[in-house]
């Protein structure tokens, strides 16, 4: 009986310990989500020029539930920086950043993709007084600590968001205007 | 004793009404059937792959089938395609149903459009695709806001003046630019035709020398007018190449000043036909250095370039 009774509370603590061991295994994903750094450089080329601009000031929020999270990113156009203010005040005129003068972008992505190494996305982005869909982007993803590093490039030309290409010596800029995108999710503290 | 009184039997009249009855009866059933027939799809029409028509209210998800396999968008009659359009949700229309019900012998050579069809196909109702789609962007949290990103209205609020502000400082840095780019090739022209101009030039040299001065230094003030007058935009540093650009204009501007103030006095000394003395010497000095500061500032401003060549 002794024996029977030592069987039954092995067992008794097998069935409360497996659900925990898996949930730690599987590791939750947090339900919000917080940009704590970034780096969104768009690069553009011309027949003499190549150049590279980039903000750290994007802000953006991910909510996830019933499977399903929502990423918000928004950034200011006047936050970008090539290093040349005549060139930056040159871009902001020509994407009208004073009329429009925010960039959001919107995803939905199931939760469980936040694990996975890599992330495929629909962006909805607003710039430019343009929306422009880039459907299944590719994003690579790497666990950093709970947090989550995100890399990836947006494939955006100057046509898709109606911006007359700038010249220089009678040449304009090549249409393709990649955004590269770096970012650090992690979970929100509430 | 008459069938009448027989139980289970009916009289000769009521059997008779019953007969013409069943006969009405059956005609309408076979007209039902008939009409059941016109407005279901005939299951073989759809493999035979005829009468490419698009059929309104119905939208192509994405199919697994290849391409050149027949579609059922393509197989709808006419009739089929209204009753298809009308019947689009989830279930058969009632009346159709109905048809179906009443004629038994039809339905092995023609049956209706199911939503099992439609999605066999990869076809899916534009209402049942849109519902979907609504379901789905219902699912889930709802969408983030500008707001809780702590993004203000006044952050997103157009400002159509300082968009004015940005085109017109564009519209005079760009004319800026150009006539930037002309200066240069007048000054070159200038400064290189300037030896003909000097004590052992020709009087011809001299003149054409002025003249293109007189015409260097229009356009340099015209250009730099365009760079002063172009409004400035509050809250930016001039930083990167601009900024060497500017300072260069430190030393260029004044050198536009100067020197043809320095040629009209060089200019003068010589057609009293003397040497050019005094500060007038310098005008050549002068010239040489406001010409290298002013090339500087045009190279300065593009730097750096890439050449599209390897040299």
């Amino acid at each position: 009986m002794f024996r029977s009774l030592a069987r039954t509370s092995a067992a008794t603590a097998a069935a409360f310990a497996l659900p925990a061991l898996l949930g730690a295994a599987a590791k939750p994903v947090a339900s919000h989500w917080v940009l704590q750094s970034s780096a969104l450089t768009y690069h553009v080329t011309h027949p003499l020029h190549k150049v590279n601009g980039v903000s750290h000031a994007a802000r953006g929020m991910g909510v996830c539930a019933d499977g399903v999270c929502r990423f918000l990113i928004a950034d200011q156009v006047n936050t970008f920086s090539t290093g040349d203010s005549a060139r930056d005040i040159h871009m902001q005129q020509v994407v009208h950043a004073a009329l429009y003068p925010l960039i959001t972008v919107r995803t939905t992505v199931p939760q469980a993709d936040l694990t996975a190494s890599q992330i495929q996305a629909t962006l909805v982005v607003h710039f430019a007084g343009q929306k422009v869909t880039f459907p299944h982007l590719t994003f690579a993803l790497r666990q950093q600590n709970g947090d989550i590093r995100l890399a990836g490039t947006i494939p955006a030309t100057v046509r898709e968001f109606k911006i007359k290409p700038p010249q220089l010596l009678f040449m304009p800029i090549n249409n393709q205007i990649p955004i590269t995108v770096v970012m650090l999710w992690a979970p929100a503290k509430s | 004793m008459t069938t009448s009184n027989v139980p289970g039997r009916v009289p000769l009249r009521r059997s008779a009404n019953l007969s013409r009855r069943f006969a009405a009866g059956l005609v309408l059933v076979v007209l039902a059937a008939g009409g059941a027939a016109a407005q279901t799809i005939p299951s073989g029409i759809a493999a035979m792959g005829t009468l490419p028509r698009p059929v309104p209210g119905f939208t192509p998800a994405a199919s697994p089938l290849p391409s050149p396999a027949p579609t059922l968008a393509a197989a709808l009659p006419p009739a089929a395609t209204a009753t298809a359009a009308s019947s689009a949700p989830d279930s058969l229309a009632p009346a159709a149903a109905a048809h179906a019900a009443a004629a038994p012998g039809a339905s092995h050579h023609a049956r209706l459009i199911t939503a099992d069809d439609l999605a066999r196909i990869g076809m899916v109702p534009a209402q049942q695709q849109q519902k979907a789609q609504k379901k789905q962007q219902s699912a889930g949290p709802p969408q983030p806001t500008l707001q809780q990103l702590g993004i203000t209205p006044q952050m997103t609020q157009a400002n159509v003046k300082a968009q004015q502000r940005l085109n017109r400082r564009q519209w005079m840095l760009r004319w800026h630019q150009r006539l930037g780019l002309i200066t240069g090739g007048a000054m070159f022209a200038t400064f290189f035709l300037g030896h003909s101009a000097g004590p052992h030039g020709t009087p011809t040299g001299r003149n054409i020398h002025v003249a293109l001065g007189t015409a260097t230094t229009a356009l340099y003030f015209t250009t730099a007018y365009m760079a002063l007058e172009a409004p400035k935009i509050p809250g930016t540093k001039p930083t990167g190449a601009v900024k060497l650009h500017e300072i260069l204009a430190w030393i260029h501007f004044p050198g536009m000043i100067l020197t043809p103030i320095l040629g009209y006095m060089a200019y003068h000394q010589e057609q009293l036909g003397q040497r050019p003395h005094g500060i007038a010497k310098l005008h050549g000095l002068v010239a040489t250095v406001t010409f290298l500061a002013f090339a500087t500032s045009i190279v300065a401003v593009s730097w750096p370039i890439h050449l599209p060549f390897h040299l």
